[in-house]
Order: C-alpha cells, then sequence, then structure tokens
C-alpha cells in the first residue's frame, strides 16, 4: 500500500515537469551563446523604435518640442496640449506610457543584458566587450533624457524588483555621475569601427559625442571641449554641404542612427501631413519661423510648407520636414540619434565658456562652421555673451523638431523663464521645466514623491 | 428473456388458448380460467428469474403461524417457483402453519390456500394468485370486470415502492409494491388513474387504452429533495453538508439570453454577475462571495467552472486576442467576448454553485473562488420524445443618456469659448476659440447620433430541437441548436451560434456496469466591427456620418472631423467597414464509467476532454479609411487553441455502519493542458480584395504563444449519515501543479462539514408540528488558487516584435519569481434552514466568512522596475463575510390557482483585514487597512464653486497643494446589498413569472466620462451638462464650460474626475425577466401526435428603476454600449 502512494507520488512528481515554453528562452540559456546574446543586444535596439512615440522614436522631439516654443499641435488632443500648454496632468497618459514606462522598460532589458553578460562564462571575451559597451550608451541616453524631462530620478541599475519596486528618486548629480561612468567605461570597451553594417549600433565615437553632450550640461566646459574635439577629429565624420542628405541613411554627417526593420521614421509619420493640403497635426511657431536668418538653407531644406484654402482666407502652414518620407513598407530613411553638427555647437559654447572666443580653436571658428553650411555668412557675435547667444540660436535652429534640443537648453541655460513666459502667457510657470511624475507612478511607488507644482 | 417481459410499455391482449407462452416479440398472452372474462396479470415479474429446474422440485417447510406471504417466499427460495400476487390480495388472508418433508408443490399449496379467501393456479412455474369466485356476475349489463397494471418509476428509471395509485373517481387505490410494481382491479367505468408518491409530481394517467402502463415520477414537489450536483456526486439540499445553490433548467429556459451566465443574474446567493456591455458576445464579470484578489488582471476572482465534469479551458477569461467592439473604449488587447456564448443554454439542466468549503475544497487549489458546475441534458427511461422550440425575440439598449441637439450643442461652445475669453475663428491653432463646427459648419443641421447608433432593434431567432428516450437500461439525449441574432449597430452583423449535444446511458441489466457518454460541439461564429460605436455618440451634433455619395463623411465642409472636438482619428461610418470576425469551436466530451464490485464498492473512472479553438480576423479595408490619410489597407489574424484532457478515477465504498450510512470517496485527478496562440498582423495590402490572404500583404509581423499545464492531485471524502439526522462530511485533497517552481507544487487542503437535521428528532416532530424541516449546517476549511498563469517562475527571454538589421531581437518576457508559493483560503459557514407547514414555507439563513491569507497575485509594480507587475505572494489578509438569506412560500389557492413567491438576499462585507508595510508598497495609495478593498479613496469633491464656477476639491491637510495626501476614502463600491425576488402564478395552463433583480451600490456616474472631455469642448454631452455654472453665485452641478484643455477650468475636470464626486448612487432594480406561458390544450395536437405544447412570451431587462447619473447602472460607462432590453415570443412543441 505504501508502495504504491509512494509511486503514486514519484510519478506526480513526473507528471508535473513541464518543458519551458517553445517560443521563449531561459536566460541562462541565452547568454551561453554569442548570437542569442547578440540577440538580445539586436531586440533592445529594436524595442526603441517599435513604438510611435517612444522616447528614442520621436517622442522626445514631439513632447518636448511642444513643451518649448518650437511646435504646436493643431488637432485636440488633450494628451498633447497639457506639453502644449505647459499644463501637464500627472495622470497624462502620454507622460506614464512613452516617456516615464517605455524608458524605465528600455533600462530594465538593458540591465538584465548587463547581467547576462558579466554572469556567463561561454561568450566570446569581443562579443560581451562590444555588447556590453552598446547597453551602457543605450542606458547611458535613456537616463541622459530620464533627468532632463523630469528632475530627480530613481536610479535602477540591476533587475532586482524587489529592491528596484522602492527605490526613491535620486540627486540629478548622482543620475549624471552614473551617466558619465556608463559613458567613459563604453568608450574604452567599445572600438572605432561600428559593429554592424552602417551606423546603426553604437561605436566609439558614439560614446564619445554623447558624453560631451553630457559634460556639457554638467557644465564641464572643458571636458566638454575635449571629447567633442575627439569626434570631430576622428576624422570619420563630416558635414555634408547639401543639407538634404543629413537625414539620409549615407549621411556623412550620423554618429548614430536607428533603423525601423519594415518601416521608416516616426518624425516623418508624424510630421509630414497626409496631403498638400491639409492643416498639418504640428505646425512650426511663428517665433521659430521669426528667428531664421533670410537665406537660412535649413529653412528650405527642412521646413515643409502646407497651403489650406478651405475655409477662405487661404492660411499657410509650416511643419517640420528634416525627415522626408511618411511611411514605407521599407526602411529608406534611418532615424538620426546623434550628429556631428552637435559637436560643433558643443564645442563652440564650451569654447566661449572658456574665453576662448575667437581666432583658431575659438568659439566663433566652430559657429561659423555651422552658418556656413546653412548658406550664412560668419557670425558678427564676438564676445563671450553674443558667443553664447549665438550658440543658443544655431542649436535652436539646427536642431529644431529634433529632441527636444531647444527644450533641453532653454532649461539648461535657466532661460525657460524669460523666453517662455512671453510665448506661453499665464500658462507659464516656473516649476513647469520639470515634467510631473506620473501620477500612476506615485501611487505604485510610495517613496516616490511629486515635483513641485502639480 | 422474461426479464424483460413486462417491461413493455405497450401490451396487446388477445385471448389465446395456450395459458401461458411467450412469443418472439416479448408479448404475454394470459386466458383466464375462472371466468371468461380476460384478466391480465401483469405484476411483479422484473424480479422473476426463471431458472427452469423442472417439476420433479420438492419442498421442506416448517412453519407456524407465519403470515402467507413468508410462506411464498420460502416455496420460491427452495425452488424455481414464482408468485404472482399483490399485497392487497394477502391482506385478509390467514397466518398458515404447515410441516413437511420432502412435499411436493401441489400439497405444499394446497396446505396454504386451505381456508383462505384466495385460490391460485400454476402454470409452468408460475403461481397465479387470484381471489376465489364468490358469485357469479349474472347481470351482463353490468360493466366487465378490468384488470391492469404497471410500474412506478422515477426519471432514472428505479423503482419507486409504496407509490399510490388511485382510480380518479372512485376509493380505489393500491400501493406500489417493492419494485414498483401495482395491480389494480376494478368494474370498467372509470378511466383516469392518479398516480402520486411523497417527492414526486402528482401524475393522470388515461387507462382507456392499454392494461400495462409504465408511468414516470419527476420529482420536483419539494424542493428540499430535488437532486443537487455536488463535486464527484449528487445530494439533496435537504442532506447536504455544504452551501450549494442550484438553478435549474425551468429557470434559464424563460430567459430569452444566449450566454448562460446571463441567465444567473440575480438568481444565486453571494454570487454578483455583471455585464460588461450590450455588445452580442461581450462578457460577464463573475464575482462568488465577494472580491479576494487585489488583482483584477491575471488570476482575477473567477470561479472554477466544470461543466459535466470536465474543466471548462477558457473558464471566464477572454477569447479574443484582436480588439473588438466587445473592449472597453481604450483597451487595446485581450478582451470583452466570452467563451460561454459558446454553450447553449438550452443544453443545460442545471447549474450548480458550489460555495463554501465543504462544497469546494474537494476541488482543492482550484476552489478559492468557489466552483460552478454545469450539468447537461439527459434522456429518460419512457416514451421517446421529440421537443421542438422555436422563438425569435427584439433587443435594444436598456437605458441611455439624452445628449444635447444642435441648437443646445451650439449655445454651449459659443458660451464655453466666450467663457475663455476667445472668439470663434478657424485659423488659430487648438484652444484658442478655433471652432469650425460653429463658422464653417451648418449650425442647422441635426443629426441624433446616440439615436443612429443605439435606436436600431436587433433580431434574434432561435431553433432547439431535442430527441430523448429510452428504457431503465439504456437512456439517449440528442439536441441541437441554432441560434442567430443581428447586432444594434448593424443588422448586416450577427452572431451565428449552431450547436449540437448528445448523452448516452447504458447499464447491464444487473446494473453492475454503467457508461455515460455526453459530450456537446458548438460552433459560434459572431461578426462584429473592431469598435464599440457608442464611443461616437459624443460626435457634434452637426456632422453628418455618411457624405453625400454615402461613404464615410471625413471632411465637412472642407474641415475635417480630426481637426474637430477629441481630434476623431476615425467616424463610425467608417468602424462599420472595419470588420472583425471570432470563430470559437468548443468541443466538449465526458465518459464516465462505473463499476460496482461487490456490493456497496464501485470503482468509476472519468475521462474528459476539452477544446476550445478561436479564428479571428479583422480587417481595416482602404475605404474605411481617411483618404487623405494615405495609409493601407491591413488586416490581423488570431487563432488560439488550448487542449485539455482529465482522468479522474476513483473508488467510494458505501458500507452501512450502526444505523448509519457511509460513503467514502478516493479518487485522483490527471490533467494536462496545452494553450497555443498566434496573431499574425499583415500590412500594407495593396487591394481589399485579398485582405483575407496573408500572403497578399506588403508586410507581415508574427507572434506566438505556448504554454503547458499538468496538474495532479489525489483526494478523499468521507461521508457519514446517522438515521437523516446527523451528517458529516470530511475531505481532503494533495495537490500538484506545474504552475509552482520544482521546490513548491505540492499543497494540501481539507474541509470538515455537519449537519443536523433537527426536525427529525422525535421530541421536535412532536412538539413543533408546524416545523416540517429543521437544519443547522456548518463547515470550515481551505482552498487554494493555481490561477497564475504558467511559467511565472522561469526567467525567460522571448521574441521581440521586431527584430534590428535582420537580426532577430529578444527581449526579457517578463519579471520571474522562482520563490511563490500556494496561498491557501480559509473558508466558514454556519447555516440554519427551515421547513413549515409541510414545507410550503421554506427559509434559510448562511453566514460566511472567508479569509484569504498570503495569496498569489500579479502584484502591481511601479515601472521604473521595468514591469508592471510580478507573481508573488502577497502579505495581506483579506476578508470576505456575509449573510445569505433565501425564503420561498408557495400557496395553492382553490384547485387551479398556485402562486410561488421566493426572494433572495445577500449582504456582504469586504475587509482588508492586516497588510504589513502597506505604506511602502505599490498599494499604498489604493487601500486602507481595516477597510473593503473596493473603497473609494481620492480627493474629496467640493462642488462648483459658486465664485469662480470650477469644480473645487478638498485640500485636507491645507498645505495649498492638491496632492495624494489630501486623499479620502469615501465609501465603496462593494454592493451594500443584491439579490433577487421572484413571482410565479400558475393557473390552468397558465404560468406567469417576474423576476427582479435588484442592487444597492455606489458607482462611476456620468462625470466619469468626462476626464479629457468636459463640457466645452467640440464634444457633444448628455443633456444633464445644462445645469452649469454660468455667472458668480450661481449654485451649479456642472463647472463652467471651457473650450481648452489648459486653464483652471481643465484642472478643474482634472480634479473632479480624480475626487469622489464621480461616484453617486447606482442602486437598481430591475424586471429581468418576464415569462407568460401557455400550455396548450392537450386536444388540440392530439391527432398530430403532440403531447404537449406552449406559446411563451419572455422579456429580458424590460426595464430599470434607478436613481443613476449615467446610462446604464450595470455597464456605467456612457461610452459603453448598455445591456439590451429583449422581448421574445415562442412555441415548443413536444411529441
Amino acid at each position: 500500500m505504501i508502495s504504491i502512494v509512494l509511486s503514486a507520488c514519484m510519478s506526480c512528481k513526473k507528471f508535473l515537469a513541464i518543458d519551458p515554453p517553445k517560443n521563449q528562452i531561459q536566460t541562462s540559456e541565452i547568454f551561453e551563446n554569442d548570437q542569442a546574446a547578440i540577440s538580445t543586444v539586436a531586440g533592445l535596439h529594436s524595442f526603441m523604435v517599435t513604438a510611435s512615440l517612444y522616447p528614442a522614436n520621436g517622442g522626445i522631439t514631439v513632447f518636448a518640442g511642444l513643451s518649448a516654443d518650437e511646435i504646436l499641435n493643431t488637432n485636440s488632443d488633450p494628451d498633447l496640449d497639457g506639453f502644449t500648454t505647459n499644463n501637464l496632468l500627472p495622470k497624462n497618459e502620454n507622460l506614464n506610457t512613452n516617456l516615464w514606462s517605455d524608458i524605465y522598460k528600455a533600462i530594465y532589458h538593458a540591465n538584465a543584458i548587463l547581467e547576462g553578460l558579466d554572469h556567463s562564462t561561454a561568450i566570446s571575451d569581443k562579443t560581451r566587450t562590444q555588447l556590453k559597451g552598446e547597453v551602457l550608451v543605450i542606458r547611458a541616453l535613456h537616463y541622459f533624457y530620464l533627468v532632463n524631462l523630469f528632475g530627480d530620478v530613481p536610479l535602477i541599475l540591476t533587475t532586482e524588483y524587489q529592491i528596484n519596486q522602492i527605490a526613491s528618486r535620486e540627486a540629478v548629480s548622482e543620475i549624471y555621475q552614473q551617466i558619465i561612468d556608463d559613458l567613459t567605461e563604453a568608450k574604452t570597451l567599445l572600438t572605432v569601427s561600428y559593429p554592424s553594417t552602417g551606423r546603426l549600433r553604437p561605436n566609439k565615437w558614439t560614446a564619445t559625442a554623447l558624453l560631451a553632450r553630457v559634460y556639457l550640461f554638467h557644465e564641464d566646459w572643458a571636458k566638454a571641449e575635449e571629447q567633442s574635439t575627439e569626434v570631430i577629429n576622428s576624422g570619420v565624420y563630416s558635414l555634408p554641404t547639401n543639407l538634404s542628405t543629413v537625414f539620409q541613411p549615407s549621411s556623412s554627417e550620423a554618429i548614430w542612427q536607428l533603423v525601423r526593420d519594415n518601416n521608416n521614421t516616426s518624425e516623418g509619420a508624424n510630421f509630414i501631413p497626409a496631403s498638400g493640403t491639409t492643416r498639418p497635426r504640428y505646425v512650426l511657431t511663428n517665433s521659430l519661423i521669426n528667428s531664421f536668418e533670410t537665406g537660412d538653407l535649413r529653412k528650405t531644406n527642412w521646413a515643409g510648407t502646407n497651403i489650406v484654402s478651405n475655409p477662405m482666407p487661404a492660411t499657410t502652414y509650416l511643419y517640420p520636414f528634416k525627415y522626408k518620407s511618411r511611411t514605407a513598407t521599407q526602411a529608406t530613411e534611418y532615424y538620426v540619434v546623434l550628429r556631428m553638427a552637435e559637436q560643433y555647437l558643443i564645442r563652440a559654447e564650451a569654447r566661449a565658456q572658456q574665453n576662448k572666443l575667437t581666432g583658431l580653436n575659438s568659439a566663433q571658428q566652430d559657429i561659423n562652421v555651422i552658418r556656413t553650411r546653412a548658406g550664412l555668412s560668419n557670425t558678427s557675435a564676438s564676445d563671450k555673451n553674443s558667443l553664447l547667444m549665438a550658440v543658443m540660436k544655431e542649436s535652436r535652429i539646427e536642431f529644431f523638431a529634433e529632441w527636444g534640443h531647444r527644450w533641453l537648453d532653454l532649461k539648461r541655460t535657466k532661460t525657460a523663464d524669460a523666453i517662455l513666459s512671453i510665448v506661453k502667457g499665464s500658462n507659464w510657470q516656473s516649476t513647469d521645466v520639470l515634467y510631473p511624475i506620473p501620477l500612476a507612478q506615485i501611487q505604485l511607488n510610495p517613496s516616490l514623491h511629486q515635483n513641485p507644482g502639480y | 428473456m422474461q426479464n424483460a417481459l413486462l417491461l413493455q410499455d405497450s401490451v396487446v391482449v388477445q385471448p389465446v388458448q395456450s395459458i401461458f407462452t411467450t412469443t418472439g416479440k416479448n408479448h404475454i398472452f394470459i386466458k383466464g380460467l375462472i371466468t371468461m372474462k380476460l384478466i391480465v396479470l401483469l405484476t411483479i415479474v422484473a424480479c422473476l428469474q426463471a431458472n427452469a429446474k423442472g417439476y420433479a422440485q420438492t419442498i421442506n417447510l416448517s412453519l407456524k403461524d407465519v403470515a402467507l406471504e413468508k410462506v411464498f417466499k420460502e416455496i420460491e427460495k427452495q425452488s424455481s417457483y414464482h408468485f404472482i400476487y399483490t399485497k392487497e390480495q394477502l391482506a385478509s388472508t390467514n397466518p398458515v402453519s404447515i410441516d413437511i418433508v420432502n412435499g411436493m408443490i401441489t400439497a405444499v399449496l394446497d396446505i396454504c390456500f386451505r381456508e383462505q379467501p384466495i385460490m391460485y393456479t400454476l402454470q409452468e412455474q408460475y403461481i397465479i394468485v387470484k381471489k376465489k369466485e364468490e358469485k357469479k356476475r349474472a347481470d351482463p349489463i353490468e360493466a366487465p370486470l378490468i384488470s391492469i397494471g404497471g410500474k412506478v418509476v422515477d426519471e432514472e428509471g428505479n423503482a419507486i415502492p409504496g407509490a399510490t395509485i388511485a382510480l380518479k373517481g372512485s376509493t380505489i387505490a393500491v400501493a406500489s409494491n417493492d419494485n414498483g410494481e401495482w395491480r389494480l382491479e376494478y368494474e370498467g367505468k372509470f378511466a383516469v388513474i392518479a398516480i402520486s408518491s411523497i417527492g414526486y409530481a402528482t401524475k393522470e394517467v388515461d387507462v382507456t387504452s392499454k392494461n400495462y402502463f409504465i408511468i414516470v415520477l419527476s420529482r420536483v414537489i419539494n424542493k428540499l429533495d430535488e437532486t443537487i450536483i455536488i463535486a464527484y456526486g449528487k445530494t439533496t439540499q435537504r442532506l447536504n453538508t455544504g452551501s450549494v445553490s442550484k438553478v435549474s433548467s425551468e429557470e434559464i429556459r424563460k430567459q430569452p439570453v444566449s450566454n448562460p451566465l446571463a441567465a444567473l443574474q440575480g438568481r444565486v446567493p453571494g454570487l454578483v454577475v455583471t455585464q460588461t456591455s450590450g455588445v452580442t458576445g461581450s462578457s460577464f464579470k463573475v464575482e462568488l462571495r465577494g472580491r479576494s484578489s487585489l488583482d483584477l488582471g491575471l488570476s482575477r476572482n473567477d470561479p472554477l467552472f466544470i461543466i459535466d465534469g470536465v474543466p471548462f479551458e477558457p473558464g471566464n477569461l477572454p477569447t479574443n486576442q484582436l480588439v473588438t467592439a466587445a473592449n472597453q473604449p481604450g483597451n487595446t488587447g485581450a478582451g470583452g467576448l466570452s467563451a460561454f456564448n459558446s454553450i447553449n443554454p438550452w443544453d443545460i439542466e442545471s447549474i450548480e454553485v458550489l460555495k463554501d468549503a465543504d462544497a469546494t475544497s474537494i476541488y482543492g487549489s482550484r476552489g478559492a473562488n468557489g466552483v460552478i458546475l454545469i450539468t447537461t441534458k439527459k434522456g429518460n427511461a419512457g416514451k421517446t420524445k421529440l421537443t421542438v422550440n422555436l422563438n425569435s425575440g427584439w433587443s435594444k439598449p436598456t437605458r441611455t443618456m439624452d445628449m444635447l441637439n444642435t441648437q443646445q450643442y451650439v449655445a454651449m461652445r459659443q458660451e464655453a469659448i466666450s467663457n475663455d475669453g476667445f472668439v470663434p475663428n478657424v485659423n488659430a491653432p487648438f484652444g484658442n476659440g478655433y471652432a469650425p463646427d460653429l463658422l464653417v459648419w451648418d449650425t442647422t443641421l441635426y443629426v441624433d447620433h446616440k439615436e443612429l447608433i443605439l435606436g436600431n432593434t436587433a433580431v434574434s431567432n432561435d431553433v432547439n430541437i431535442s430527441l430523448s428516450g429510452g428504457n431503465s437500461q439504456t437512456q439517449f439525449m440528442i439536441s441541437g441548436g441554432y441560434h442567430r441574432e443581428n447586432n444594434v449597430f448593424s443588422s448586416d452583423l450577427s452572431d451565428r451560434k449552431a450547436s449540437m449535444h448528445f448523452n448516452i446511458y447504458h447499464s447491464t441489466i444487473d446494473k453492475k456496469l454503467s457508461v455515460n457518454l455526453s459530450g456537446f460541439y458548438s460552433n459560434d461564429d459572431n461578426r462584429l466591427i473592431q469598435k464599440d460605436l457608442t464611443q461616437f455618440i459624443n460626435l457634434p451634433p452637426n456632422f453628418l456620418e455618411y457624405d453625400s455619395s454615402g461613404n464615410p463623411n471625413w471632411i465637412q465642409n472642407g474641415i475635417p472631423i480630426s481637426n474637430v472636438g477629441l481630434g476623431y482619428s476615425t467616424v463610425p461610418a467608417a468602424e462599420l467597414l472595419k470588420t472583425y470576425r471570432s470563430v470559437n469551436d468548443n468541443l466538449l466530451g465526458n465518459l464516465s464509467i462505473n463499476y460496482s464490485i461487490v456490493k456497496n464498492l464501485a470503482a468509476k473512472c472519468n475521462f474528459g476532454y476539452n477544446q476550445f479553438t478561436t479564428d479571428e480576423v479583422s480587417v481595416v479595408p482602404k475605404t474605411s479609411l481617411n483618404p487623405v490619410s494615405n495609409e493601407l489597407a491591413s488586416s490581423n489574424f488570431g487563432n488560439g487553441k488550448s487542449k485539455s484532457w482529465i482522468i479522474e478515477p476513483q473508488i467510494e465504498y458505501s458500507p452501512t455502519i450502526g444505523s448509519g450510512r457511509m460513503q467514502i470517496l478516493f479518487g485522483s485527478t490527471w490533467q494536462e493542458r496545452t494553450t497555443k496562440s498566434e496573431t499574425i498582423s499583415a500590412m500594407n495590402y495593396t487591394s481589399d480584395l485579398l485582405l483575407n490572404s496573408i500572403a497578399a500583404a506588403g508586410s507581415i509581423t508574427a507572434r506566438n504563444n505556448f504554454s503547458e499545464y499538468h496538474y495532479s492531485a489525489f483526494f478523499t471524502r468521507l461521508n457519514y449519515n446517522w438515521k437523516d439526522k446527523y451528517i458529516v462530511t470530511a475531505s481532503g485533497r494533495r495537490d500538484g501543479s506545474s504552475r509552482f517552481g520544482p521546490g513548491s507544487r505540492f499543497a494540501n487542503f481539507g474541509s470538515i462539514g455537519g449537519a443536523w437535521i433537527f426536525s427529525n428528532e422525535t421530541m421536535v416532530k412532536e412538539k413543533v408540528s408546524f416545523l416540517s424541516f429543521g437544519k443547522l449546517r456548518g463547515s470550515y476549511g481551505t482552498t487554494g488558487n493555481d490561477q497564475i498563469g504558467d511559467y511565472k517562475y522561469l526567467d525567460l527571454w522571448g521574441s521581440a516584435p521586431r527584430g534590428y538589421q535582420g537580426v532577430p531581437g529578444l527581449a526579457p518576457s517578463s519579471l520571474f519569481n522562482p520563490n511563490y508559493e500556494w496561498a491557501i483560503n480559509k473558508k466558514l459557514e454556519g447555516a440554519i434552514e427551515l421547513g413549515f407547514l409541510k414545507d410550503k414555507i421554506l427559509f434559510s439563513a448562511a453566514y460566511y466568512r472567508n479569509r484569504c491569507n498570503n495569496q498569489l497575485i500579479n502584484y502591481q509594480l511601479p515601472s521604473q522596475t521595468g514591469a508592471e507587475s510580478i507573481v508573488q505572494n502577497f502579505p495581506a489578509l483579506v476578508e470576505n463575510s456575509g449573510f445569505e438569506l433565501t425564503a420561498s412560500v408557495k400557496i395553492v389557492f382553490a384547485k387551479d390557482v398556485e402562486w410561488i413567491s421566493s426572494a433572495l438576499i445577500t449582504i456582504p462585507k469586504n475587509k482588508l483585514v492586516s497588510f504589513p508595510g502597506l505604506a511602502s508598497s505599490s498599494y499604498a495609495l489604493n487601500y486602507e487597512e481595516g477597510k473593503s478593498l473596493s473603497i473609494i479613496k481620492a480627493w474629496k469633491y467640493k462642488g462648483v464653486d459658486a465664485a469662480t464656477g470650477i469644480y473645487t476639491i478638498e485640500d485636507k491637510n491645507g498645505d495649498g497643494q492638491f496632492n495624494d495626501a489630501d486623499y479620502v476614502v469615501s465609501g465603496n463600491t462593494d454592493p451594500d446589498f443584491y439579490g433577487g425576488f421572484q413571482q410565479i402564478i400558475r393557473y390552468k395552463g397558465f404560468e406567469l413569472s417576474l423576476f427582479f433583480d435588484y442592487r444597492k451600490q455606489i458607482g462611476r456616474n456620468y462625470l466619469a466620462a468626462l476626464a479629457n472631455n468636459h463640457p466645452g469642448l467640440a464634444v457633444n454631452q448628455p443633456e444633464i451638462v445644462l445645469e452649469r455654472w454660468q455667472k458668480p453665485g450661481d449654485i451649479a452641478s456642472v463647472q463652467k464650460y471651457t473650450s481648452t484643455y489648459g486653464g483652471p477650468a481643465a484642472f478643474g475636470a482634472y480634479y473632479l474626475t480624480n475626487s469622489d464626486g464621480i461616484y453617486s448612487d447606482a442602486s437598481f432594480i430591475r424586471l429581468k425577466n418576464l415569462s407568460l406561458n401557455y400550455f396548450l390544450p392537450a386536444k388540440w395536437f392530439k391527432k398530430i401526435h403532440v403531447d404537449n405544447s406552449r406559446v411563451f412570451v419572455q422579456g429580458q431587462n424590460l426595464f430599470v428603476v434607478t436613481d443613476y447619473k449615467g446610462s446604464d447602472p450595470e455597464t456605467q460607462n456612457i461610452l459603453v454600449q448598455p445591456p439590451l432590453k429583449t422581448i421574445a415570443v415562442g412555441v415548443q412543441f413536444i411529441f
């Protein structure tokens, strides 16, 4: 009798042992194999461009562009209007899903890869080093935008959900330190050649270029100049004279591009109107349009025009037109994350701050590189303040409707209050420089506290 | 051969010469010896065992003063002779003394029949007892003496002893013997006999046509003795130690519903069934005895559903992977469609809801949220019956809100723009007075979008045919049904269901081995669209849905609809072109084999199989897309298949111990389930003609899922019933489930229950005569829950939706937790059940308390963890307690009027007893210790500020900031009480039944829908918003209109929608069902062999009495199609 019961129990145990699911793989198996490990990094890249208005796929461009004085939405959409009017409600769904949650999902994915790589013994050193460098760059990019949009944020570096779920917000400086550490390490891990065809996965100069930007934001002028100089002098990148090729796959200026297999960029889909006679969904603000100097090739190359004659009187609308293709079934345009023009402007600002104002290796010289390409004459600015102003202006025009550059610049130079209170009127409050922490997140993590003003 | 002789239900009686003979047709011909009158003796023959031992048998008897019957038995024991007699014949016989050795049968009989009022004749091995002929019937005019006989059986073909067979219009009556057989002689002037027995419905039979009758009595008279299906067995309410509620086929049949869950609404104490949407095929939320899970996603609160012993695989989970009109607005994943829609309510014999530990513990890990058993119909012994049922119904949404007309809408818009300090214009960006709806569109146009979308009548047609019959050994039932109903949105959309069901039972003659095979197959083809059009009822009333050529209207007077209002990206006319079709195939079969090894010991094995497949296609043709968008047509394909088998071998031993009956059950369960699903998203079609072809797509992305689940268990149950007074049940189960990590796969569950039927105590019987039934019962035990999804303990990576540069991508599937363990629910119950005045009044009251500790849930996480949730044990104690009361009264007025009134009420209470670490958990803002899980924790709404005209909320801590520190708890959304009451009146052939469903509760009102579309935007509003603030000093319920999302009024709407101001009374009393039946007089259709026919009118959800501010208090969302009210008419014929 006992033996029957025992054997029944044994067979019971056997019966309950099921195979793992056929469509999934266990972590322990993935990091036993170079190809599978590379797939995890491919998965992270594809995650960054799969969804429309994902932070790295037009999300930051649109949301931060609306918050600044660059673009306006013409359709009514409560979740977008909050950005335009700087009246963001903490329950705004774009904020919660497209910005906060998607960024942390990517960070989790990155952390999972980093842990997998660290624990693995079977992967070749070359692959391990390369992948780790790439993932560190991606994690740094996401933290950079988190800290700039939300201020203090939880710093998540592991996959341990027990710890992560109660993590509270870390000071901005702590986050920056982590970003700098990650990028510095990535620089040592990555090679100057790109790991795959094109410039679609980070190389050493990608890490360097991002590091230059981070030092600039951190106001470490000397290091910002040093890093941007490394990129400029690498000899890999150059500013094409034809502006319409800047955002093409073959762009000589691109430092890091992303591709959406089977489709083009989400910015193209969002910005380019369906027809030539409809009111575009997003239009350039008058203040931006007015800031173009006469003859600026960037206006003719990168802004599109629609004339809507019904209802009369006919109205002309300008919209962002850097990417030329709305949709496609095969990728014909790549999304540009980092490009050379920024490195010149970073260096110009860093040099101006260090009083390297005119002459050889000066701020003025770097600004003129950008102006020349835009078909404009050299800048007349020569003192520190006017050179800094000139950098701001070039940056505004060069990077309009691109990765929220304008919003971030207004914030870091602390000019947001002065400039936006005029444009936005009574809707503007000083506390609007930081987005609210999404309500749903505060509700799920009592250690998170709201930014002031919300 | 002879065993079956008299089981024939028609016997041809003819005078023949042979005295006792049989024919190949199993007919018996008997010629009376004494008179020339023909007497047919058809009695106790089923027990005759004719083993011909010949005549040369001798008998030894030594008896003194014993009853004649005893002598007969002794003779039968010693010989192959059999006596044919009735008890009545022996009633006046004298006792016999006999002492004989090796006596011949004739000698023995002569002694026995000496000086008796009866005589015998010996024919082969039969000794036929007859009344002694006293006098010759001289008068030829006198009615002839007629002898009839038969057998009384129950619906399963078992004999009913002691039944009374009375000749109507006379005082002549006899009782059936132990084998249910009876014989009656009378003078031939009576035509009808009435057969009655305690516990059965009295039946009248016309006896003019034949002489032998098998009479099937149905067991319904006393509710207490109705069969109740329980886990692995049956019982009655009288003897049950657990808490089980039954909904019978009769109650289901009265309701013109296509989903069996709909038929349960309000009818079961402790069970709340809520319809989520009125869209055809949409799902029902089922909550038994309150909410215990904090996780409304994965594991939810669904009971375990078992159909004919087989777990119904999809359960109450949604069947659709693609988005359909049944989805809630904004829900873009699986959801909305109910698998129960594929079950034909006509095939259901009963639905039993198992609630307490005593009833559910034997289901172990799956019984935590209760168990719902669905039993399908079976055939009965007796005449072959053909039942045909036809009905048609007409439906419309129940309750909707009236919307503003164009004039009111335009006034609202103008007021809003002026409130914001703008003048209407057509060039400004949104929110700066941009109002093409006022300036460009014709403001004299009026389109009632609500009427266009919800105003149609949906028509349904239903045919059900069944054939059943059999004899005591074999019974069968075959049925088929077809149901078609179209949709309120468009009559082109329809749900078509075809179903087939069968049941075959067979047992050997000695009843040692019996086999029951049952099964059903259904095909549900639901043609819907992808969006619930109700979300478009707020389109501006001067916007036309179709353009002049009948196509979807995208641009009116040059202004695209997408520029207006909420930025509508689509219009209802286009949505009607985006079709969705879901085809569900549901196959369920069960084979049960029962073998009685020796007396009281039976072995049984159930084999079950369920396969549920879903095939979905949703199509977005080019014609449904905005022509200026350049978007290309696309299709989505979804496939899901779940297969499950279960084997449950069992042994049952039922000895008699002392004066009690015991039942011991041992069994085990082996179950295996695999589920597979695929979704394919096919995009960029260049032609609308090939949208159903995946190959024609420009690009394709696909996803698949696979999971496997194994489950095994050993269980036992012991039941002891002492003289129907004291009953004890104990059960235990050891469960193993593959859903847990290898270290924590097994767990034990058990329960004990008892009942004391005090009305069977002699003292109570004597002293309290008006009390016909009294029972106290109680139970305590544990159950568990493993409904958490598969593989949650494994650290897995899955395929990313897209690759990158042609390299396939991998992404972490979800967080994993290798350490979670079983959650145990503890259930306690006590109840009293009473019957008064011969059970004409029945009353029951139960108190239950379910405590769930350390429950296993999909614990919500902040996104910073990279995921939304993790499966883990949750360190909180949740208690559901409550009272369930039921009462019913049955009154028979005069002769023909019967009135049955019944009512039930449940008073539930939900409480989060303790939650260590609540303040630092993900649930800090959702819950409070000591309060319900459904608390409304939000800002305190303070009304519209009379000075500013804006919604205000209370700054509880007075810090000038409005944040979560200001949240207060204002009540909860649990029902305070709920239930139903029913009135049935029967008069002659009429039966009228009214059933009301009621609920007292607080719910989200129409204001909740104003979160992002507050009054004043280019979005239409319910008329109720006319009560708005207009000028300082106004006391209003709606804030001032505003046309923007910026500014204080927009914030006011945000504060309102996150406050308790969006909750208000949502109590209701609904006339859930009205059913009027008329049984047509039998003679009408006698010629075409119709035994029974009726016509009926049924109404469902006919009206609702409520103060709810919104559309329907059940769906609680003005942008969701309300449930439908239906009127159906039909006929039923039984041949």
